[in-house]
């Protein structure tokens, strides 16, 4: 057919178009593919979030990560003796001198910042999450291995107060009472448990033998049903992810608790009321852990506009399209034939 | 939830695109418009054609005095009108192609 001119104007078309499209089409079965696998796996955490419990988090990222399943271990009675009462530091204005020591040795003791366990320890039975009712106060309760002075120490309950409401210690400690007056010592029972067992389990530095003459400021020793449960909130730090939360809330009202009984403080609290720096020590290192560093469970959902992917994808090869992709649009002039007649330059 | 409905939508409808025929509406209007234009320049003097087959397009004529028009002769200048209408009509043709393969990849 082209035969048939003598002359003519040639115009043909590179089929570029149809590669890319196939490039295209697989690369969007490719995205299909992924989006679909993306969607079952979400339907699976769905499914798995409607009936999971989120205690046993940890557990489950364990056996998705392949590692052994921690299981809390029960409390050993090692730990628990790990933490008997230990007599709180005095609250003396004072240096305390050793009798023996050279005056230039001595240093004036900073008591540890345990305000909230001195004052815990001064609430009577209330304080009591146990259900089983423990063994009326008798001299049997106190350890063989206590000083006389700590013996012979009467547990002063606190006056009754609005702030802190006490339950005589006749009545059995299974009888809870009200439960706007069980939640405060509840949580004044927490937060010693938060506060009492790191500075005593973490410090080398032995308690100072204090003379005779400041025993009647002595505090009496919080009663060990109170900490034995100081241990459980330290457990579920390490190993509950909510944990965190619950107690960081807790303290906050505890907290709240602490300075109304502060604003009126009774005659037992007075001797025990730790010195303002050292409730400012305490506030500060309180969070053992940062609240943004606990797990957190959010859910977000994906959308993904087809159409609008299109329309997107569809300009683009619009404008590649619209481009000249390679060569010229134009006549090439050097394609011009030569100048008929005689030649010349030669 | 995911909505990948458009998705699937698109890549079904790049499976269906009518690749041939955008080609031969492209090069059908582009050698329109190089026709068109090749006959003002030659204002007519000179019957032209065109054939259109599977990847391209010939606009010409069969009338041997157009060569030496195109090229001029022993006694004649060349007065070139061919080459001027393509070089003048070349990015119009582009465009025309362009649109219509954006066209077909639309559905339209």
């Amino acid at each position: 057919m082209i035969d048939a001119y003598t002359i003519g104007i040639t115009l043909a078309l590179d089929d570029g178009v149809s590669s890319g499209i196939a490039a295209i089409r697989k690369e969007l079965m490719l995205l299909d593919g992924a989006v679909q696998s993306a969607a079952s796996a979400m339907s699976g955490m769905h499914a798995l979030a409607g009936v999971a419990d989120w205690t046993r988090f940890g557990d489950i990222s364990a056996k998705s990560l392949g590692r052994p399943v921690s299981t809390p271990a029960p409390i050993a009675a090692e730990t628990l003796q790990a933490f008997e009462p230990v007599a709180p530091p005095v609250q003396s204005s004072s240096p305390v001198t050793m009798p023996d020591w050279p005056a230039e040795r001595v240093r004036p003791f900073t008591p540890m910042a345990m305000p909230a366990a001195t004052e815990v320890s001064v609430q009577p039975a209330p304080a009591v999450v146990r259900t089983t009712p423990p063994p009326p106060p008798s001299p049997a309760t106190v350890r063989p291995d206590e000083p006389p002075s700590r013996k012979t120490a009467p547990v002063v309950p606190a006056p009754p107060t609005a702030a802190a409401p006490t339950v005589p210690q006749s009545a059995p400690r299974a009888e809870a009472p009200s439960a706007p007056a069980a939640v405060l010592p509840e949580k004044l029972a927490l937060l010693a448990g938060r506060i009492l067992p790191e500075p005593l389990a973490g410090t080398n530095v032995p308690p100072p033998q204090l003379p005779a003459t400041t025993a009647p400021q002595r505090a009496p020793l919080p009663q060990r049903p109170e900490l034995s449960l100081d241990i459980i909130p330290t457990v579920y730090r390490q190993e509950q992810p909510s944990a965190p939360f619950a107690a960081i809330q807790t303290t906050t009202a505890i907290e709240t608790a602490i300075a109304a009984q502060q604003a009126a403080p009774s005659p037992t609290t007075k001797t025990r009321a730790a010195p303002p720096d050292a409730q400012d020590d305490r506030r500060s290192v309180e969070p053992s852990m940062p609240p943004d560093a606990a797990p957190q469970f959010a859910q977000a959902d994906l959308y993904i506009d087809g159409a609008v992917l299109g329309r997107w994808v569809t300009r683009h090869l619009e404008r590649q399209l619209i481009r000249p992709p390679s060569g010229i649009a134009a006549v090439d002039p050097r394609l011009t034939p030569g100048w008929a007649g005689p030649a010349t330059g030669f | 939830m995911i909505s990948i409905s458009g998705l699937r939508d698109l890549t079904q409808r790049l499976s269906n695109v009518d690749l041939a025929g955008a080609r031969a509406g492209a090069l059908a209007q582009a050698a329109g418009v190089i026709e068109q234009s090749l006959t003002s320049e030659a204002t007519g003097k000179h019957a032209l054609g065109t054939t259109i087959e599977a990847d391209r397009a010939v606009i010409g004529t069969a009338d041997p005095a157009a060569a030496d028009v195109e090229f001029g002769s022993r006694a004649t200048v060349p007065r070139p009108f061919m080459s001027q209408a393509a070089q003048g009509a070349g990015g119009d043709a582009a465009d025309i192609v362009a649109a219509h393969f954006v066209a077909a990849l639309r559905g339209e």
